[in-house]
């Protein structure tokens, strides 16, 4: 026993490598799917009273169960009524709808926070709208989605974790793997946890400059 | 006379039309055929059956040599597919995989509705503890005590059996979660198959065996229900091997204890 076994790490390099890399492409790609989803059913919910009806259950489902349930049944459970899909396909679909139903409540309560006045006054002037929304409400609201935006990211990197259960080797799956022959948990678990650490930094980092590029003089959040 | 003559024909006929249809009626072997190659079901955190050589990134171990060995008599080739411990049952109905190779035994299946391949290893087992541990000797000694096993294993399934003697039973999802509860002083023993506990304390040698072998595991391949052609044939090459010494190769490499 004893020490910190560095060389244990870099042993294990090309499949930490591996199971981040399997990570990195299934959050980056269920992101997108969920940041897509969650805009569209916020607008939508937020827009009209039928489609907040209509798309209601979507959202309290995916909210309202556990996302490793979610997983099985999209997996293991829709082969019965004849959609079988590809194991990473199934993850970034369950994650990706996970974390849409979050983010479309991210963006409907965004979509309040600008006033009704300044809708009324962009019809007055003849916006259609596409237009009113793409040039004077969306760019107002992304400043304030924005934070909530990058807790949703590094809950969903976070989450990733789950689709080890549908036998994709990603890194927290590596980890147990290196573990089972290493028995160094000390060396092993601490290296994943810094390298989930700088993934979720990375995006931070990236929030802050974004939060800067959209800031409004006047408003809260210098 | 006249009759019985037709009645035995007619039987003929039909018992070869049981016969043929019952081995020609499902085309499990001919699909993995067509392949080119048998995808194995495993969860590479059992050494020595199967683990992931942390430098090389490849899997290693006795199921993995076996599974090589049997495709090889079969004219095929093997894929291997790691996969979490409870998911492999799941898939393997889902048709991820052709066959589970993975030191499971016929209890742990629980009762779903699969085919089995004939045995290829008993495995026992056993009691292992903190190598500075004393006041157990064998199984009479773990009357209240704080037992260790791995979720959805023949151990734990053991330990339920056993569980008026024990104060408390700490179920994990992996072994090698058990082990470290052990080594920390935060159980007292842990029940485990032989030659994984074997392969442990070779990487760390602060446990030990104690006492006789508890019971012993029935380890087969498990296959779809009804992938029957597939299960024959990898019984047959199972037999072959056993018989041309390419098993014991396999066995002395990862298994034998000296």
């Amino acid at each position: 026993m004893g020490g910190f076994r560095i060389d244990i790490l870099f042993n294990a390099a090309p499949l930490l490598i591996e199971g981040l890399v399997a990570t990195i492409v299934v959050s980056l790609a269920a992101f997108c799917l969920a940041v897509i989803t969650g805009t569209f059913v916020g607008i939508a919910r937020a827009e009209s009273a039928r489609a907040r009806r209509l798309l209601g259950p979507y959202v309290e489902v995916f909210r309202g169960t556990p996302l490793l349930i979610q997983l099985f049944f999209i997996y293991y459970g829709l082969p019965s009524i004849g959609l079988n899909l590809n194991n990473y396909v199934a993850g970034i679909v369950g994650l990706g709808l996970n974390g849409g139903a979050y983010i479309s409540e991210i963006v409907r309560g965004a979509l309040y926070a600008v006033g009704q006045g300044q809708k009324d006054a962009a019809s007055a002037l003849g916006f259609s709208w596409l237009q009113t929304m793409v040039h004077i409400i969306l760019p107002q609201s992304i400043r304030v989605a924005l934070p909530p935006l990058v807790n949703s990211f590094s809950a969903l990197l976070k989450d990733s974790s789950l689709v080890s259960v549908l036998a994709i080797t990603e890194l927290t799956r590596v980890s147990q793997l290196i573990y089972t022959r290493t028995f160094r948990a000390f060396e092993v678990y601490l290296a994943v946890g810094a390298l989930y650490f700088g993934m979720i930094y990375t995006v931070s980092l990236i929030s802050r400059y974004l939060e800067r590029h959209f800031q409004i003089a006047g408003r809260y959040g210098r | 006379m006249k009759l019985g003559k037709w009645t035995v024909l007619a039987a003929a006929v039909l018992a070869v039309m049981v016969i043929t249809t019952s081995t020609w009626a499902d085309n499990s072997f001919q699909k993995v055929k067509e392949r080119g190659k048998m995808v194995v079901g495993l969860c590479a955190q059992y050494p020595p059956f199967e683990s992931k050589n942390e430098k090389t990134g490849e899997l290693e171990g006795f199921d993995i040599d076996l599974g090589k060995a049997l495709a090889a008599k079969m004219g095929i080739q093997a894929k291997f597919v790691d996969a979490e411990w409870q998911g492999l049952l799941g898939g393997l109905k889902k048709g991820d995989y052709d066959v589970l190779i993975t030191c499971m035994s016929k209890s742990e299946t629980r009762g779903e509705n699969v085919n089995f391949s004939d045995v290829y290893y008993t495995l026992p087992d056993v009691i292992v503890v903190r190598k500075d541990e004393t006041s157990i000797k064998g199984k009479a000694d773990l009357e209240d005590r704080i037992v260790g096993v791995q979720l959805g294993s023949a151990s734990e399934q053991l330990a339920d059996r056993m569980k008026d003697l024990f104060k408390e039973i700490k179920r994990y999802n992996y072994n090698p979660e058990a082990f470290t509860d052990l080594k920390f002083k935060r159980s007292d023993a842990v029940l485990v198959g032989y030659a994984y506990a074997v392969n442990q304390i070779k990487t760390d040698p602060s446990y030990k065996v104690v006492g006789e072998p508890l019971s012993e595991a029935e380890v087969v391949m498990v296959l779809s229900k009804g992938a029957d052609d597939l299960t024959s044939k990898i019984n047959e090459a199972l037999r072959t091997i056993k018989k041309d010494g390419s098993y014991r190769q396999v066995y002395d490499r990862w298994l034998k204890v000296d």
